[in-house]
C-alpha cells in the first residue's frame, strides 16, 4: 500500500516537471513503459461541441481558430495509428449552436461523428432541441449507439433506440459503459421530451455499475451530462461519484468545465474517481491513457498532466 | 447406440457449461494507472484539419454560407453577457420589447429572458446572418405573460437569486435580498397590479426554473421567433444607415452591505 502511494506521488511530481519544460509529441505515453503483462487502452472525449463543425472564426475574442471537426479527426488519427486499443466517445449538446444545425438538424453532426468512428455518445438537453422526432429522425447518421441509462424512453417515438448500457471488447478487455442525463423538468419544454421519465442518476449508475462489474468488465465508465458541480445540492459529477461505487471514470459534460487536469474524486468506497470535461465547442479532445495489470494492486496510481485551456468558456 | 448418443451429448453439455462458467469466473484485470489530459484542438496553417472531413463538410458548407453569409448590421462595438447587467444582456431584451410593443398589437409592460439564453456574444463590424443564429440559435418564440401581483414578486426574487437576467422597461434596486425600488416602464412598481411582461415560450412554460410565470392571468403568443424580432430591428437600423449601438444602462442595482456585515 505504501508502495503504491509513492508510486503515485513519484508519477504526479514527474509527470509535472516533465510537462511544465517540455511538450510530449502527440500520443505518447504519459505512463512508464512496462512489461508485456500489462494493456493500455486510450480513451477519447469531447462533450458539449454544440455543432461547432468548423473552428471559431478569426473574430471571435476567446476561440479564434481554436475546434473544428475536421481538425480534430486529424489527432484522432493520430492517436488511432499510435495506440492499438482506443475507444472514443460523447458526453451529449452534440445539438444546437451554429446554424448548421438549424439548417441541417444535426445531420451533418451525427456524419462526422460516425466517420470519427465514435463508440458511443449520450443525450445532453439540447439533443432535445427539435424535439423527440427531429432526434429520431437524425439516427439514420449516426453509425454508433446512443447510451442513456437513466432516461426511459419506453412511453415514447424513442423506444428501443438507445441502450441503457454497452459492454465493449477492446482486445481481451471488457469495458462497460453506462450513461447519465440531467433533469429535464425546467431544461428542456415539455413538448421536446414528451413521456420521457427521468430516473435518479445515482440510483441508475449505482445499479448499472454493479451490473457491469458482476458481467466481469475490466473497467466501468459512466458517461453523464448532469454537469461537473453546483453551488447548490443539485446532482453533479461530483456527488455522483462520492455516492457510487463499481464506477472507474467519470467523463462529464454540461457545464462547459474547462479543467487543468482530471478531478480526483472519492467514491462510496473511497476509491479514486477521475472526472474530466473538456469544456466545450471541441476546443479541447480529452485523453484518458489507462494501464490495466494482471497483478494484484489495491490502489490506482494516477499521474496527470494538463495542457492548460487559459480562457474560460 | 441410443444410449451412447445421449451420453456424448451429455458430455458435449457438460463441458459447455464448464467453459461457459470458466469465462464467467475470468478474472478481471486492475486498473494500475490512469493518465489524463486535454489535447487542444487549434486549427491554423501548420495544424491541418483533416482533408476528407474538409471536402464532406465543404458542401454544407456552400449551403449554409449562401443562407448565413449576408450583413444584417453593422455593430459599433462588442456586445456581452455579464451578471447582473450586461451590454448583451440589455441590447437583446430592449430589441424584443421595442419589436414587440412596435407591432401596436399587444402592449408588454416590460421584458425579461434568460441569460442562460444568449448563447455566443456579438463581434464588433459588420455582423452576418449566423452571427445572430449563435446568439439566439433556439426556435423559441415570444410570448406575452399577464403576471399576477405574487407572480411579479417572486419575478423579482428569482432576479435576485439569480444574480440578474436580461431585463428591458425594468429597474430593480435591491437592498440585500429586498427590492427596496422598483420601476416598471419608468414607473413606481405597484404591488397590487399585473403586469404584462414578454419572455420567450421557454421561459413562460417554467424553463431555467422560471416557475413565477405560473402565476398568470392570461397568455399570448405572438408566433414570432426571439430571432426574427432581433432580424427586424437590425433590418430597421440597416434600412436608415444606422449601426448597433446598445444601451449601458445599469438596471440591476444590488447593495449587500448588510449581509456582509
Amino acid at each position: 500500500m505504501a508502495k503504491e502511494i509513492d508510486r503515485r506521488s513519484f508519477l504526479k511530481t514527474a509527470g509535472g516537471i516533465a510537462l511544465g519544460s517540455m511538450i510530449l509529441p502527440m500520443g505518447a505515453s504519459l505512463l512508464s513503459a512496462k512489461a508485456g503483462d500489462e494493456f493500455k487502452l486510450i480513451i477519447l472525449s469531447t462533450n458539449d461541441v454544440h455543432s461547432r463543425i468548423e473552428p471559431f472564426p478569426a473574430n471571435d475574442r476567446k476561440f479564434a481558430g481554436r475546434a473544428g471537426f475536421a481538425r480534430r479527426e486529424t489527432l484522432i488519427k493520430q492517436v488511432r495509428a499510435e495506440n492499438e486499443h482506443v475507444l472514443l466517445f460523447d458526453a451529449g449538446d452534440i445539438f444546437q449552436g451554429t446554424p448548421y444545425f438549424n439548417m441541417f438538424g444535426g445531420e451533418i453532426e451525427f456524419k462526422l461523428m460516425s466517420d470519427m468512428k465514435y463508440d458511443a455518445a449520450t443525450m445532453g438537453n439540447h439533443d432535445f432541441d427539435n424535439g423527440l422526432q427531429g432526434f429520431k429522425k437524425q439516427l439514420p447518421h449516426a453509425k454508433f449507439p446512443f447510451i442513456c441509462s437513466n432516461y426511459d424512453f419506453s412511453n415514447t417515438l424513442l423506444k428501443g433506440e438507445t441502450l441503457p448500457y454497452k459492454i465493449f471488447e477492446v482486445g481481451p478487455m471488457k469495458i462497460g459503459v453506462l450513461a447519465v442525463g440531467v433533469e429535464l423538468n425546467g431544461l428542456v419544454s415539455k413538448k421536446n421530451y414528451q413521456q420521457t421519465v427521468y430516473m435518479d442518476p445515482v440510483e441508475i449508475a449505482n445499479k448499472y455499475a454493479k451490473i457491469l462489474k458482476d458481467k466481469n468488465c475490466d473497467m466501468v465508465v459512466c458517461i453523464s451530462h448532469l454537469g461537473f458541480d453546483y453551488k447548490t445540492n443539485k446532482v453533479s459529477d461530483k456527488i455522483l461519484a462520492a455516492k457510487t461505487r463499481n464506477i472507474d471514470y467519470i467523463i462529464g459534460g454540461h457545464t462547459h468545465t474547462f479543467m487543468d487536469a482530471p478531478f480526483e474524486a472519492k467514491n462510496l468506497d473511497g476509491k479514486i474517481v477521475p472526472i474530466t470535461q473538456t469544456g466545450w465547442a471541441g476546443i479541447n479532445l480529452g485523453q484518458m491513457e489507462v494501464v490495466f495489470t494482471n497483478k494484484s494492486t489495491n490502489d490506482i496510481a494516477f499521474s496527470y498532466t494538463s495542457k492548460k485551456v487559459k480562457s474560460q468558456g | 447406440m441410443n444410449i451412447l448418443g445421449s451420453r456424448s451429448g451429455l458430455a458435449i453439455l457438460l463441458m459447455a457449461a464448464t467453459l461457459l462458467s470458466c469465462k464467467q469466473q475470468r478474472q478481471a484485470k486492475k486498473i494500475e494507472d490512469m493518465a489524463g489530459e486535454f489535447i487542444p484542438v487549434v486549427t491554423d496553417s501548420i495544424h491541418k484539419g483533416d482533408s476528407l472531413m474538409n471536402a464532406e463538410i465543404a458542401p454544407y458548407r456552400k449551403q449554409m454560407d449562401i443562407a448565413m453569409d449576408s450583413i444584417v448590421v453593422v455593430s459599433s462595438r462588442e456586445f456581452y453577457r455579464a451578471k447582473p447587467n450586461g451590454i448583451l444582456n440589455n441590447l437583446v431584451a430592449d430589441m424584443v420589447l421595442k419589436e414587440v410593443n412596435d407591432t401596436k398589437i399587444y402592449h408588454a409592460d416590460f421584458c425579461l429572458l434568460n441569460y442562460g439564453g444568449l448563447r455566443r456574444p456579438l463581434p464588433a463590424g459588420p455582423l452576418k446572418k449566423s452571427n445572430i443564429f449563435q446568439l439566439m440559435p433556439f426556435q423559441n418564440e415570444a410570448v406575452l405573460v399577464k403576471l399576477r401581483p405574487l407572480g411579479m414578486k417572486h419575478l423579482l426574487t428569482y432576479l435576485y437569486k439569480t444574480n440578474g437576467q436580461p431585463i428591458s422597461g425594468l429597474e430593480v434596486h435591491y437592498k440585500d435580498s429586498i427590492p427596496t425600488q422598483v420601476y416598471i416602464d419608468k414607473q413606481v412598481w405597484d404591488s397590487t397590479k399585473a403586469y404584462w411582461v414578454v419572455t420567450s415560450d421557454y421561459t413562460a412554460n417554467g424553463g431555467d426554473r422560471m416557475n413565477f410565470f405560473a402565476e398568470r392571468d392570461s397568455i399570448i403568443y405572438s408566433g414570432d421567433l426571439l430571432r426574427n424580432l432581433i432580424f427586424e430591428y437590425l433590418d430597421s437600423l440597416q434600412k436608415n444607415n444606422l449601426m448597433l449601438v446598445g444601451d449601458t444602462t445599469q438596471r440591476i442595482f444590488i447593495d449587500n452591505s448588510l449581509e456582509n456585515k
